[in-house]
Order: structure tokens, then sequence, then C-alpha cells
């Protein structure tokens, strides 16, 4: 579609300079092989008489004038491969039809540049990767970014969970700013929009990202601008690179046809990969059976005898099923039965993907209308979907010297999420917490109090065996998954107008307006009984972003002689942006069951928080070509912005400069069979990141004083009061500077069949924006400051081979392969600079590390390394914390083949991260419990063994345990050091639950077939039928022993590498089927 | 030419747009930086209830326990506070308390009273009262602490890093602190204290008692046992407890709800429990002649639970600050500490006086007055003398406070029946928080000392 928009463009440049003569005359059709479409703007050209035409908007071209004789004609477009061909012109007209195949090796040959205009990628100065929109929407993920997976050296995708929906984490190359935003900043056709992540943390839901909004169908590219040096008139917000999405717009058709495509999608969604859980030991502790423990350290199922359980059946101790059976506390168990905690709660999931577009055109202008509709289910057993609508439609009109293009969508998504990890009213906390001999059913029970009357509706779960009390301590999941409502509901519009006004061939104006704005209504319920909430709670909310952006581009171009041409571009930027929140937590229901209703609660904490943000910037653009073969850009952008700080010049520069040498034009290499193409980058360039909002004054707040365990008190209520926040203002803020050279080459070869790209680049952030630790004692605990700094060294490969090239026959291999080395070179002093996770194991930057290592609690080591042992021989926890493990991988690649046969199109992904901690903090927590998948141990002592706690197990007794060398003799490492002893993650260091989270994924293969032969057409008026299936996520190779690798308890945050009951991710069978008319 | 023409001044003006646009983009961008969410200021009086909020936050909550737990008032049953309990604890543990103690407590307080003290007409007894309250807050400060930050802390204008005052030398701040107050409030009695958030609605007279029982308390700690009683003579005396200082607590979640009930029923169910509480022990075998406990027992317990339906951790239940009980406590202990028969029957008549308190606040009759022969063979309390039942009845009427912990320091665990639930020794004082040790750890005590390490004055 790009190389048809540059066509067009083309055609109109080059429409008045057709020429007039006599003799002969060469006249034809130009189409493109695969599509059979006409081809606009395609310049033919007889070579040997240095004339030649291009194409007009029916792909047909004239050429006049041409004596009689055996010539070479020769057709070129960019994308495609060059057509030669020897013909014969005769006195009269001549007929030379040509199909042009398109150039299949590696990525597209247009570029779209930081400003949004379409450049010819051999003459960039900068590295940077495209993906099309139709490699994105056969990933069979619901969001670009996801699809982005795998896909291009150096953009780095996580997911972060396996719920509908849930937010990717993406960054590009590494962290260029310490405590900042992290992702890059996107941008949809020229025009900045939000893709916020509102509300993640150690507990709670998993959230979406804004660009989620986007459906993946109407993208026609994807290109990541991969740094400043790619990135710099985006100034202070792209100092994470730029993230460059184009959506689709209609086609010029033959007759002015409409063309019709409809898609269906249907996928089946399975559990990938879940938490080991013994199943051979009861619920108690010391090796006997406890009700209601939080212990699985009971007795050995096996052993019972057998037949029913033995009851209590006492008021206060009993309850009656929904079967209207009494049932009572277990005082004696004998049920040899166990449950199954870890897949019960699951079931296959199931998305339906529906969209139709409608498009078509003329020279004078086009359009595309779409609608789509995605529906899923989650694999939790209920209340976990997403069903996302959207409705896109673009139009252009075309005069001589003027365009105007209207794009408008509309997305409106509703998804229901359940809770997960730090938190009692979480998923997978309760279910893999629990009992093996536990059976969670029923959830609800009527519960007989101790005087005997009924209480109905209580929440019964393995710690309240019979639903006494207010609180279940964990939630039953069975009961969280029925009741605890996570909603939210999203509505988007984004819409852009663009105008062009070309007065002259040299000069033209552009002007570019965008709106984004969206509503994101929220409730989350936790009905009465719940753990987090016995009286009952609800949170309403209401957020909302809103963003203006307005471009006005003049760009100017001058041919000096046959060898210098030069093109300056000068705009002006203006962008606003709004956030807006209100909302309140309800608890203490008054009429339990009517959970929805703010005034059915006692008591109420509003909260409300409104922004503005304001940049605005003048930049330009110089670029400059040589002989052909060298390229120069060089751009500025002087900005402002409101977030900077009274004490600072208010405004900053960023200059970035380019140069692309094609050193194959160089006579000596320009015949060369083997380096068919060759080229030199070398770039630089500056970007920033903002302070955030509102940190340059110290603020007083009219709020909850909250002690660490969540606790809180409200000044309100004890006659109104303010206190100063904690953090204190800096005056002096200003943009964090981020520094990129990169250098690199791109290479094609044996006729461009091989195309081989390398990069290496070094990325410093100086000034970054941290909250500098200060001493409590000082009356502040934090203050941001411009004192860290960090930076990125990092090498990147693209190669794609061209296996088969034919008409009927291709295959294509390509792989990317990248290597990052981030390190933090200065926090102001501090120490350690927690970025998300818990005290025992935190992703943090320190100094002198790569950004996110996990810094936590470890084993007491003596200088030798060895472990310092207590007095009966165990490993203790050391005093201090320190670096434990680090979630960067060591590298990242992708490799990846598409074979073409006819219409049979087969095609793999497998995404490789090598190395990589992840911490297992899930595993760590349910050590202390006793239900790990690992603690069914079961061993016969071959001598005297001490325990953690100074026992003695005899020679000969088997116990549940198991033997060790500490390094001071084997000792018996049982229950008591697990719930007392430091093998716990509760109760003991980290640093044994930091595993290797390096996998090896089949992201994704897909079969498709695509009847379009000429027979088909006739017979059915229809241009294709495509039917594919596609695997996501078939297979998963790793050494990490929870859930896939590919989590983040903290979604796409800054910190990372964190599972503590995440909910798990997925795997899908995807078929789809696409009729276009 | 006319066309290069316009070409040239196309160009030119284009460049000119590049350079020196700084009021076309300033102009966009100025005035934007206003939080619309918070104020940048606020009057004293509102400074002075947010203070008042965090100073009981770390009186109430997390610190008091700890604290608790260490005292054997209360046990840790679940995941960390399993730790804490057993003596396993990090110095970031205390990063809370300490933030809580100095951020949101001390800074508001002194900020407040900054703010009173530059109004037209300086309200006397606001400053006063603000005094009272950073003396009840450092004082316990530097009782869990020793050397802490007082003269250089909360003046980051001044100083990021304040170097450490000494144990005593804070123990004399606080010292007199309380002195100015209780100078201004004697001279202003009847003039009302605006603003208070405690039970004692702003009567400046029971402030000025309160002040003077802290004095008694604080007193206690650095050994002036003799400054001490006379000072807790002119402490709270109302036997009643209306001169009591509490914090109110109401049913509203996240609001107003008593933190004990807040932590053990809302936020941590099951963490806090009384399955391995010696408290709960003396008081069920505290029962004899003179004396029924079953009030007090199921004030503070409900089985191995805190009381949080209808006691000491219910959601609207006031928490104590300053009391009646202490005052007593403290005349107590110092008339015993006399070793005299004049001391003993002192003591006595205080320990009665706390007798009729407790049957006051539990509305029972389970109280008989003690008297000297009680403490002799066929007594009541015939095996104890008379200074450890002092000890052990001050250790059960700090049940649930910091100041139950500082006690039980202060004697040396002194306590009928106590011993250490891990290991041989108590533990003698909060950790220094991490988050100090990172950002001021050329002030702090070198070495750090740990947690069986003694304050100072309880060296």
């Amino acid at each position: 579609m790009l190389r048809k928009l540059l066509s067009m463009a083309m055609f109109m440049l080059f429409f008045a300079a057709t020429s007039v003569a006599q003799n002969g005359t060469v006249t034809g059709t130009v189409t493109d092989s695969e599509t059979g479409e006409t081809m606009p703007g395609v310049n033919v050209v007889i070579q040997e008489l240095e004339t030649g035409a291009s194409t007009d908007a029916n792909g047909e071209y004239t050429i006049t004038g041409v004596e009689s004789g055996t010539y070479t004609i020769q057709a070129s477009f960019v994308g495609y491969q060059q057509y030669t061909q020897e013909i014969e012109v005769d006195a009269g007209e001549n007929v030379y039809n040509i199909q042009m195949a398109p150039d299949v090796v590696g990525l597209d040959e247009v570029v779209v540049s930081a400003l949004g205009f379409e450049e010819n990628a051999d003459e960039q100065g900068t590295s940077s990767a495209q993906v099309s929109g139709n490699d994105i929407a056969a990933s069979g993920e619901l969001d670009v970014v996801s699809g982005l997976s795998g896909k291009a050296a150096g953009v780095n995708v996580t997911g972060t969970g396996g719920d509908p929906g849930a937010a990717s984490r993406i960054v590009i190359r590494g962290a260029n700013t310490i405590t900042g935003d992290i992702d890059p900043l996107f941008v949809i056709d020229g025009v900045p929009v939000s893709n916020a992540t509102i509300g993640s943390g150690v507990g709670g839901v998993q959230q979406q990202s804004r660009i989620n909004d986007l459906n993946p169908d109407d993208i026609e590219s994807v290109q990541v601008l991969k740094g400043p040096s790619a990135a710099a008139l985006w100034g202070s917000r792209a100092s994470n690179g730029v993230v460059l999405i184009e959506t689709k717009t209609g086609q010029a058709t033959e007759g002015n046809k409409v063309n019709i495509s409809v898609k269906s999608e249907w996928s089946v969604d399975v559990l990938n990969k879940t938490v080991d859980l013994q199943k051979k030991y009861g619920q108690g502790i010391g090796g006997s059976y406890v009700s209601g423990t939080p212990f699985s350290w009971g007795d050995k199922i096996a052993d019972r005898p057998g037949g029913d359980d033995v009851m209590d059946m006492s008021d206060g101790n009993a309850y009656f099923g929904p079967d209207g059976e009494k049932y009572g506390v277990i005082t004696q168990k004998n049920s040899r039965q166990t449950y199954d905690h870890s897949e019960a709660i699951f079931e296959n999931g199931l998305k339906r993907d529906n969209s139709i577009s409608i498009s078509g055109g003329s020279e004078n202008g086009t359009f595309r209308l779409s609608v789509g509709n995605v529906a899923q289910d989650g694999i939790i057993l209920d209340n976990s979907d997403y069903n996302r609508t959207t409705v896109k439609g673009v139009a252009t009109r075309n005069w001589d010297n003027f365009s105007a293009t209207v794009n408008a969508q509309y997305t409106n998504s509703t998804s229901n999420r359940i809770q997960q990890g730090s938190n009692v009213s979480g998923l997978l906390l309760g279910a893999y917490r629990t009992s093996p001999d536990f059976d969670f059913r029923p959830h609800t029970v009527d519960y007989v109090n101790p005087d005997g009357s009924i209480t109905p509706g209580k929440h019964r779960s393995y710690r309240n065996p019979v639903g006494a009390g207010d609180s279940p301590i964990y939630n039953n999941p069975l009961w969280t998954i029925e009741n605890a409502l996570n909603e939210t509901q999203v509505q988007r519009i984004l819409g852009s107008t663009e105008l062009q006004y070309d007065p002259t061939s040299w000069l033209s104006f552009t002007h570019r307006l965008g709106v984004d704005t969206y509503t994101d209504r929220r409730y989350s319920v936790f009905p009465t009984y719940d753990a987090s909430n016995p009286s009952g709670a609800l949170t309403e909310q209401k957020l909302g972003q809103y963003q203006v952006n307005s471009d006005l581009i003049a760009k100017a171009s001058h041919t000096l002689n046959e060898d210098f041409s030069g093109t300056l571009t000068v705009g002006w930027n203006v962008n606003h942006r709004e956030y807006d929140e209100v909302g309140a937590t309800s608890t203490d229901i008054i009429l339990q069951g009517f959970n929805r209703d703010v005034s059915n609660y006692n008591s109420k904490n509003p909260f409300q928080e409104r922004s503005t943000q304001r940049t605005s910037a003048i930049y330009g653009v110089l670029d400059i070509s040589a002989y052909d073969m060298l390229f120069l850009e060089v751009t500025g952008r002087e900005e402002s912005a409101s977030t900077f700080g009274e004490n600072t010049d208010g405004s900053f520069f960023y200059p970035s400069a380019s140069l692309a040498w094609q050193f194959t034009e160089l006579d000596a290499l320009s015949d060369n069979d083997i380096l068919s193409f060759g080229k030199l980058r070398l770039s630089y360039g500056e970007a920033g990141t903002q302070p955030p909002i509102y940190s340059t004054q110290t603020t007083f707040f009219q709020g909850n004083i909250v002690g660490s365990w969540g606790e809180s008190l409200n000044p309100a209520e004890y006659g109104g009061g303010f206190a100063r926040s904690s953090e204190a203002g800096n005056a002096n803020l200003k943009v964090e500077r981020t520094t990129e050279y990169e250098v690199g080459a791109d290479l094609r070869f044996f006729n461009d069949r091989i195309d081989l790209s390398l990069t290496r680049y070094i990325t410093e952030t100086e000034d970054a924006i941290l909250g500098v630790d200060r001493a409590p004692s000082s009356g502040f605990s934090t203050q941001l400051a411009n004192a860290g700094a960090i930076e990125n060294k990092g090498f990147e490969a693209d190669l794609s081979i061209e296996m088969i090239r034919s008409q009927e026959f291709s295959w294509v291999i390509n792989g990317n392969w990248s290597k990052n080395i981030n390190k933090v070179t200065s926090l102001a002093g501090a120490n350690e600079l927690g970025l998300a996770g818990f005290t025992s194991a935190t992703s943090s930057a320190i100094v002198g590390e790569e950004y996110g290592v996990f810094f936590g609690n470890a084993w007491a080591r003596n200088d030798d390394g060895s472990l310092t042992l207590d007095d009966n021989g165990f490993p203790q926890a050391a005093a201090a914390q320190k670096i434990i493990g680090n979630p960067n991988p060591d590298w990242r690649a992708g490799v990846g083949s598409t074979v073409n046969y006819k219409g049979l199109r087969l095609n793999f992904l497998v995404d490789i991260k090598q190395g990589g901690d992840v911490w297992n903090g899930t595993k760590g927590a349910l050590k202390f419990f006793g239900v790990h998948g690992s603690q069914d141990w079961e061993t016969t002592a071959d001598q005297d063994l001490t325990t953690w706690d100074g026992g003695t197990i005899q020679e000969g007794e088997t116990f549940r345990g198991y033997v060790e060398d500490f390094g001071g003799g084997p000792v018996a490492v049982t229950g008591v050091a697990h719930y007392s002893g430091p093998f716990s993650g509760f109760t003991g260091p980290a640093e044994p639950n930091i595993e290797d989270g390096g996998f090896v994924r089949l992201r994704q293969v897909s079969l498709g077939y695509s009847i379009s032969g000429q027979g088909f057409r006739d017979a059915t008026g229809l241009r294709s039928v495509d039917l594919s299936a596609t695997g996501r996520n078939l297979l998963l190779f790793t050494d990490y022993s929870g859930i896939d690798p590919e989590t983040n308890l903290t979604g796409p945050s800054n910190g990372f590498g964190l599972d503590y009951f995440n909910n798990p991710s997925t795997r899908s069978f995807i078929f789809s089927v696409k009729v276009n008319y | 030419m006319k066309f290069t023409n316009i070409k040239y001044i196309a160009f030119v003006l284009l460049l000119v747009g590049v350079i020196g646009c700084d009021s076309v983009t300033n102009s966009f961008t100025d005035g934007y930086n206003e939080n619309p969410n918070n104020p940048t200021s606020a009057p004293a009086d509102k400074i002075f209830v947010a203070g008042q909020v965090g100073a009981v936050t770390f009186l109430e909550s997390h610190s008091a326990r700890k604290g608790s737990m260490w005292a054997q008032y209360f046990s840790g049953e679940d995941r960390q506070y399993s730790s804490i309990y057993s003596y396993n604890v990090t110095a970031s543990d205390s990063d809370s308390d300490w933030f809580m103690a100095y951020v949101r407590g001390l800074t508001n307080l002194r900020l407040a009273r900054e703010k009173y003290n530059a109004l037209n007409v300086v309200p006397q007894n606001q400053v006063a009262t603000t005094k009272i309250w950073e003396a009840m807050l450092m004082g316990q400060v530097t009782a869990l602490w020793g050397d802490v930050p007082f003269s250089e802390a909360i003046n980051s204008d001044e100083t990021t890093t304040p170097s450490y005052d000494g144990q005593s030398s804070v123990y004399s701040s606080v010292q007199t602190l309380l002195n100015e107050a209780i100078t201004t409030l004697e001279a202003n009695s009847s003039v009302g204290i605006s603003s208070d958030v405690t039970s004692l609605g702003g009567d400046a007279s029971k402030w000025l008692k309160v002040a003077y029982t802290l004095k008694a308390r604080y007193l206690m700690h650095t050994g002036d046992v003799s400054g001490a009683l006379t000072a807790a003579q002119s402490g709270i005396d109302a036997a009643d407890g209306t001169g009591d200082a509490l914090m109110p607590h109401g049913p509203q979640q996240a609001r107003n709800q008593n933190l004990y009930y807040a932590f053990t029923n809302v936020e941590r169910a099951g963490y806090l429990a009384a399955d391995r509480s010696h408290a709960l022990d003396m008081l069920n075998n505290g029962n004899n002649g003179k004396t029924d406990e079953t009030a007090r027992l199921n004030y503070y317990y409900d089985g191995t639970d805190l009381n949080s339906t209808d006691g000491f951790a219910a959601a609207t239940e006031s928490f104590p600050l300053v009391t009646y009980m202490e005052n007593q406590m403290i005349i107590a202990e110092a008339e015993a500490a006399k070793g005299t028969t004049a001391g003993n029957q002192n003591a006595i008549e205080a320990l009665n006086n706390s007798r009729d308190y407790l049957d006051n606040k539990f509305g029972t009759d389970n109280y008989d007055d003690l008297v000297l022969t009680d403490f002799e063979a066929g007594g009541a309390y015939a095996n104890t003398d008379i200074p450890q039942h002092v000890r052990n009845w001050t250790y059960l009427g700090l049940i649930g406070q910091i100041e139950g912990f500082n006690f039980v320091r202060r004697i040396d665990y002194n306590v009928d029946g106590l011993s250490p639930v891990q290991g041989s020794e108590f533990p003698q004082r909060f950790l220094y928080p991490q988050d100090e040790r990172n950002t001021n750890s050329d002030n702090l005590p070198d070495p750090v000392p740990g947690l069986f390490d003694a304050t100072p004055v309880n060296q």
C-alpha cells in the first residue's frame, strides 16, 4: 500500500512531464506480479535512449518517438525488483506489458521518517525496523505491541500476563531513563497518542495498555525509530524511541471498484504452563491434620484409612452446603481424596475476531472504512474477558496541488479481570496455597452460628473451612471468580486531519491536527466476606486522557545540479495533554448483594487527580544528497514544556545528524556481482524525557496517613488536616538528556538475495530524573532530581536470506539478534533505587549494574563464598541485602521463515531469550505453606540427622524432608526449616527463588492458503479467499519452574522479572478465513 | 530570476523560524505547572491536625504492634509477623516506623508550630500543644532507637543529613519542650486549644496534666525516679478516665478505624494474635481473692485473638496515648522504689487508684482495694514483693502500647514469668532503618547497634 501511495505521489509529480515525439511508440500496462493490480507512477525507461515515462493512474505508460530497433527496457519502483527486458520496437504502437515482482527481501524499502513522511530506506543514516501490518495481524495477538514480539532486533516485547487484554511491556534497546516512562512514544499517522497503562501494582488486576485500542487489522505498517539519533525530532518524548504506526488507507482501484474484505478468526486459548503443587501431604502442621491452618505440613494422605472424615457438627463449627446437607469442622481426616488446585480454575478460552473493511478510490481520492470486533473469553472460568469494537474511517481527496485527509477511529472496549498477585483476594494466591486435600467446593455456605442461628451466604475457604467470622483470610478462588468483579469500559476517539498544499514543485505545506481522547470507566467490586474487604467494597473510577497535537510543516527542496540536491523542512509543533481521574473507594456495605451503588456503602473515600501538560517546539530538518551516494540529514528541535522547573531556562534544544553512504555507487563497486548494495551509516542524536508533572514545587495534601501495612487514618475525620508531602519539590528540574551514537551498515548480496544489517549503538542518558532518597529525619524522604545517569551499549543484526526466488515458489529465512548491555552509572550517591517489587526482592537501579537487577535478601556467606552456617549446620539469611539476580537477558534473537508456494504460505517464528532471571516469588511463598510441588519429599535417614530447630531424626526414620550438606555435614531439611527457618520466601532469603527465565519459544507457526487464481476470480467474482491456521506460543522451552517466564507482576513497569501469583499466560490455536471482494 | 528570489526568501524565512523562537514556544507552555490537586501551603491548624494524626499513626500502628510482640502482649502468627515475633527482623522493617515519626509526625508538628509563631498574634497554647506532641513523639522515638536526629532534624534547607543527638540530650530536649509547654499552659489554662484531635477536646488544663505525666514518663526512662514522682503528682488525676489523652476512632474503614482493628481485621487477618501472649497468661492466672481479671482479659483478648469486636482492638475503640493508669503506675513504681513502709503504703494507694480506674473503665467491681498485708503470708499476693507486683501490674497496664515495650526494657524484662521467645536475649531496641542507613550513614552510631544492644539509658 505504501508503494501505492508513493506511486500516486510520484505520478502527480511527473504528470506534467510527459514528452512528445514522432517515431514508434512503446506502450503497456505495469502490474504487480502478485496481486495483478495496476501500478501508477512507475518509471519505465529505454536504457539506450535515456528516455522514458511514468505510468498513469491506470498503470499505463507511453513512450513516443522511439526509432525502430532493439532496446533494453527497464522499469523500477521502490519496493520492487528492477524489471529489465530486451524489446523490439517497430514503427507504430509496440505493446509491452510489464509485471513487477515485489522485493520480498527483508523489510519494505520505504520507511517513514520521524515526521511521518515516506522516504527511501536506502538513503537513511539511521537504523530502523519496519514490520508490516499483515505480519502483526498474523501473529494472533490482540494488540500491536505483542505482535512485534521477536520480529525486530532491539525491540524487546514482554507479555505481562495471560489475561484478556493485558498490556505488554515494550522497551527498545534498553531503558534510557531510570524512573521515567521507559516505553517509546507512539505516533499514529503522524499524531502522538497515548499508550498509558494505569493502575498496575503488586496486587490488583492485569491492566491494559491503551495501544490495545487499535485493531491490528487496520495497521499498514509499524516502524520503530530505535533511539534519539532517529527520533530527535520528537524531543523530550523520544529518548526511548518512537513507534510510528501507519494505518491502512484506501487504494485507487480499476473502474471505481469497491474492495470488500471480510475476516473471521476463531481462536482457542489454552493454559500454557502452570505451577507444580504437591498432593502427597495434607493440611496441618507437624505431620498431623489441623483444620483451618494455612499449612500443608500435615499427615501423609496415602496413610489415611480412607472413608468419610469425622466432623464436629456443633453450632459455630458447621455449615449447610448448597445441597442442604450439614457439614462441620473436620476433626479427623480419613479421606484420601486430593484436588488439583493448579488447573481446576481454568478452562479453554475462546476468542472471536471478526472484521470487515470497505475501500476504494480513484486518482481524485480514496477511502477505507472498517469495523472490527474481538470477543475473548479468558482461560479463567468466569469474569475474565475482553471485548473490543473498533470503527475506523479514512478518506483522502486530491486536487491538483492540494489534498486533504480525514482519519477517525472509535473504539469501545469492555473487559472483566480477575485479581492477582500479592493480594489475599487474588486468584492464584488463594488457589495455590490451598491444601491438596481441601475441596474448595462449595465456596458459599450457610453458616451455623455459635448460638444456633444461620447466616446465609458465607465465604468458605481452606483457612476458614466452615465460613465462620467475616473473613476467609484468603479468598476461595472459585468465590473470587464468581463474585469479585473488576470491570473496565474504555471509549476512545482518535481523529486527525491532514492538509497538504503544494504551491510549486519545490515547496509544500502540511498541516496535521490530531485529537486523542478516551475515558476508562472502572468498577471494582469486592462483595461482603471478601478477604481484603470483609465488609464489602466498591471502587468506582473514571479516568481519561485528552491530547491535542498540531504540526505545521513547510518543506522546500532544491536541486543545485546533477550532483547536489537538498530539502529543508521546518515545522511548528504544539501539544496539549490532560489527565482527569475521579472516583471513590467505598466500604462497609449496607445491603449485601447490592454491590454497585456508592450510596449503599457506609464509608466512602473519594479521590481525584487532574493534570495538564503542554509542550511546544520549533523544528527543522535539512536533507542533502550528493552524487546519489551521500545522504546527510541534520535536524534540530527547540522545545519548551510546562513540566520544567521555574529555575531552568524553560526550553531545550535537541540536535541530530546522520550520514548514509551508498559506497556501492562508487564506480569500482557498482557492477559487483556479489555485493549488490552497500551502505554505511553514521548518526548522532539527542532526545529527552520530561520531568514528571508537578514535581517542581513542594505541596501539602489532604489525604490518608497510611501505615506500611495499609492501615490508615484520614485527617478529615479529625477536623481536617493538610500534611506536607514527603517529596520535596525541585524548582531546578530540567529535561533528561539522552545522547545516542550509532554506526552501522546495510549490505545486500547476490542480487539482493541476502540482506544484512548491522548496527552498533551507544546511548547515554544524563540528568536522569529520579527520586533521590533523602534521610527521612530531614523531613522529606525523597526528592526528584536530575541526578542519575544510565547508558546502553548494544549490537543489532538483522539478516534475511532469500533461499528461493521464483514466480511460484519463494522461501525466505530471516533472523534478528540483539544484545544490549545496560549500566546505571549514577544515582546521585544513593546505593539502591527500588523500581518494583517487594522488600525481599526488588527490581532495582544500582550504580554499576544493569537496570532492574534484583536487590534482596541473600544467604549469609563467608569470605570464601561458602555459606555461613548456624549451630545446627544450616545456612542463614545475611543481615544486609545485596544483588541476587539480573532480569536482563544476555541476548535476544528471533528466527523466522516463510515459504510461499503458489497460494500456499507457511511461516514460523522462533523467539529466543538467553538468560534473564525471574524472581519466582510464588515458589518462595508456596514453600512456606508446604504445598510447592517440590515438597513431596519422603526420605529415610541413613544416619542420625539434625533438623533446623535442633531436633534429631534417628537413623532409619522416614521423614518428610531431604538431606543436604551445606558444608557442616548432612542435615535434614524438614517442614520447620520452611515455616520457621529460612527455607521459604517468607521466612528466608529470596536468593534461592531467583531462576533463569531464558526461553526458546515457538511464538508463531502458521499455514495459509490463498485462493486467487484467474479461474476462481472469474467464477466467483471475488479477488481472493485466504484461509489460515496459526498456532501461537505452541512450544516453550525453559528452565523456569513457575508459569511462563514472560510475565511481570507489576505490568509494563520499569521494574521487571517479578512473578508472584501472576495469572498465567496462554497458547492459542487460531483459524481464520478472509474473503476479499 | 523572480522565481529564485522567492525561493531564497523562503529558505531564509524557514531558517529564521528555526532559530530563536523561544517566545513562540514558551508562550504556549507558560503557566501550566501549577498543581491543581495539591496546594503549596496550608494554614497552621490544618498542618497541626495532620501532624497529630501522623504522630498517632506512629504510636498506634506497626511500632506499637512490634513493641507489643516483643513485650509479649501479642504474638506474630503469620508470615513477616511470625519472623518479627521471634526476633528475626531486618533494618528495612523499621523504615515505615521512622518515616511515620519524622516525615508525617515531627515534620508537620514543627511546621505547624512555625506557622503559629509566624501569626500576627501568636496563639501560645497552640504552640505549647505542638511542643507536648513533639515531646510525646520524640520521647518514644529516642526510647526506641537511642541516639536520634533531633536538633538538626526537619530542617532540609540547612541540612539533608541531620546529625544524631545523644539519647540523653534528646531526653533533655524533650523535658525542655514539656517545661516550656507547662509554663505556657499554666499561664493560659482557660484558653482552649483548637484542632485537638484527641479525646481531650482542646481543654488546656487537661493538656497541662498530660504534659506532667509525660514529664514523669520520660524522667523514669532516664532514671530520675524522684523527679518523675514529683511530676506525676501534677499529672493526670481523673480516675474516671476523663483526663486520659486518647485517640478517638470510628467505624469508617481507612478513615477513622482503630489501627489495631484495621490491621487485624481489614488488612492482615491472622498476622497478629495472642496464641503466645504472656500478658494473656498472666491475666488468665491473675484472679485471686482481691482481683478478678475477667473483664480486663475479655477487653484485650477474644480467645487467642485480640478482641476486635468490643474491646481494645474494636473498630471504634479509642487508643490510649497517655492515661491516668500510667500516671498512677509511675507513682507506684517510684514510691515502691523507696523501699520504705511509707513508700509501700503510697505505692499501694497508687495501685488502688489504678484498680478503681479499671473498675470505672469496665463498669465492674472486680478490683478490691489492696492493703499491705496482701503482700504478706496468707495475702492475695503473698509470694510477691511490692516492687515486683508494681512491675507486673504496670506491665499489664500498658498492653498494646509502645510504652509497654519501653517499660519492660527499662526493668530488664523483670516481669514474672517473662522469658525470651527465641534464644536467651530480649530485644532492646528498634533497629535503625535501612532508609536512614542508605542516606545518612555518616551520622549513624558506629557500629550500628543490633537488636539486642540496649539503648544508652538502659545500658
